[in-house]
């Protein structure tokens, strides 16, 4: 790889992550994740009052995203860490390429990854619903991956610790979801109890919101049921993802860069 | 030396005896506990809308979806009956506007209003649930009327209360474009209306769905057939005042 440019390195790496990751099973554990989806959707179907195929969609959907989100995590999670504690990262930071290099490699490898297991919900969905809101759903969901697989390997880089690391990351995952109803609590409690406490508190989410990434607005169950203007709400999505992408990855190469291996 | 050669590691044979001994003590044990007994659990009070939101992680639908369910857990505790009759209904009814305002396109609180809550025998119960129903037409008459035409549908049949069944009637007229109402729905007020010998009334909603419904030539003399006797009737009443 002593020849090998930048440009050519970060391809090189992204496919050898691709291929690590396939080796610890990423398939088995997909496959594993969408049956016990489909019998938790067989179970709840008979318990619907309903039974209606988008009610199943809906909750099947629930299911496959918070266990793709789960999945991407631990996996880039411990991947991640391994690379620290094994000298797998020396050994590649020993190469005659930029920190940058290595970085980006590791990250669009994961995101192979992410529109991997995006693409396997989709197909999941694709026979309950119709095909534009499986495809926006699908694309909602992967654009969630990419951060959260990011997220969860600058935090594992910053931390050092892979539960540690791990548990940051949900932490940040369950707080990016849950902002905008803790910000609603936060203002009816304020406007019923106008104290400088209250405000502070508002305040202090309000600040939080900006920095979050609105995951509220990714892969939803409504994106799911959508019949009319199916691509309206993408390109929020894909605007907040780019964004979030550009601000990680300026994040994680900073930390990275000042690191001393 | 092969790796075919060396020999199998093996555990030592207390750790298998200790194994099977642990599995025998957890089998005594559970075999040990008492039954589990049904306990008539209250239903607890409704979380604020905004915590509801919080629960369901930004995701409404799937939020309300699963409210639903654990909130159908309560009739299945030890009896459907029984528990619904002990339900606090007051409370059930704010659970399903609360649910329904978490995800305010969805027809399923409604659908549990009517088709379950609503089966309860116990008047009471059953017109707080169809009250709910209202409540909720009124809220978004265009997408909920069909409920409130189910609500009228069993108050005339089940609470055998066929005033209620004009009030979520008139109200349906009030707020909807008539002729979109389907056939069954005005047909109903009719019958009430001439039930209540409000023979005007029924002439006027019948004569409406003739003009309105595209009814086949025999039904449309039947149903100037009735129009007519219906007159007939209206005029000896107007005689004998």
């Amino acid at each position: 790889m002593s020849h090998t440019s930048p440009m050519q390195a970060i391809p090189l790496i992204a496919l050898f992550t691709l291929r690590e990751a396939l080796r610890e099973r990423l398939i088995r554990a997909l496959v594993a994740m969408v049956g016990v989806g489909l019998l938790l959707v067989v179970f709840i179907g008979e318990l619907l009052l309903n039974d209606s195929l988008l009610s199943r969609a809906v909750m099947l959907g629930f299911f496959l995203r918070l266990g793709s989100l789960f999945l991407m995590m631990v996996l880039v999670t411990f991947a991640t860490a391994r690379d620290l504690h094994n000298r797998a990262l020396d050994l590649m930071l020993a190469l005659p390429l930029p920190r940058g290099a290595v970085f980006l490699g590791r990250a669009c490898g994961y995101f192979f990854c992410a529109w991997l297991v995006a693409g396997v919900c989709g197909l999941t969905l694709w026979p309950l619903v119709r095909t534009e809101a499986v495809v926006l759903w699908s694309l909602s969901l992967g654009c969630e991956l990419l951060i959260m697989s990011l997220a969860a390997m600058v935090l594992t880089l910053t931390l050092g610790q892979a539960p540690f690391a791990l548990t940051v990351t949900t932490g940040f995952y369950l707080l990016a979801r849950s902002i905008s109803a803790l910000l609603l609590i936060a203002a009816q409690s304020s406007a019923q109890s106008p104290h400088w406490s209250t405000h502070l508190t508002q305040y202090a989410l309000q600040g939080i919101s900006w920095v979050l990434p609105g995951l509220d607005r990714f892969a939803t169950g409504s994106q799911l049921l959508l019949e009319q203007n199916v691509w309206l709400p993408l390109w929020p999505i894909l605007g907040e993802t780019g964004i979030y992408l550009v601000f990680l990855t300026a994040l994680g190469l900073f930390d990275f860069y000042q690191r001393e291996f | 030396m092969s790796a075919a050669a060396l020999p199998r590691p093996t555990a030592p044979r207390w750790l298998t005896g200790l194994v099977i001994l642990a599995l025998i003590a957890q089998i005594g044990w559970h075999l040990h506990l008492p039954d589990p007994t049904p306990s008539l659990e209250p239903l607890p009070s409704p979380p604020s809308l905004a915590m509801l939101h919080l629960s369901s992680l930004g995701d409404p639908v799937a939020g309300a979806l699963f409210w639903m369910l654990w909130l159908q857990g309560f009739d299945e505790q030890s009896g459907v009956t029984l528990v619904l009759r002990t339900m606090d209904y007051q409370r059930l009814a704010t659970w399903l506007e609360r649910i329904l305002a978490l995800d305010p396109d969805s027809s399923y609180p409604l659908l549990a209003a009517i088709r379950v809550y609503g089966f309860v025998p116990d008047p009471k119960r059953q017109r707080l649930m169809l009250d709910f129903v209202h409540r909720s037409f009124l809220a978004l008459p265009s997408k909920r009327w069909e409920w409130l035409a189910f609500a009228a549908l069993q108050a005339r049949h089940r609470l055998k209360d066929a005033g209620l069944a004009r009030f979520y009637l008139n109200d349906l007229e009030k707020n909807l474009d008539t002729g979109n109402l389907p056939f069954w729905v005005r047909g109903l007020h009719g019958r009430i209306l001439l039930e209540q010998n409000e023979l005007a009334g029924a002439r006027k909603v019948m004569g409406g769905i003739l003009v309105h419904e595209q009814a086949s030539e025999p039904k449309k003399q039947a149903m100037v057939r009735w129009l007519e006797r219906l007159e007939e009737q209206q005029q000896l009443l107007e005689h004998e005042k």
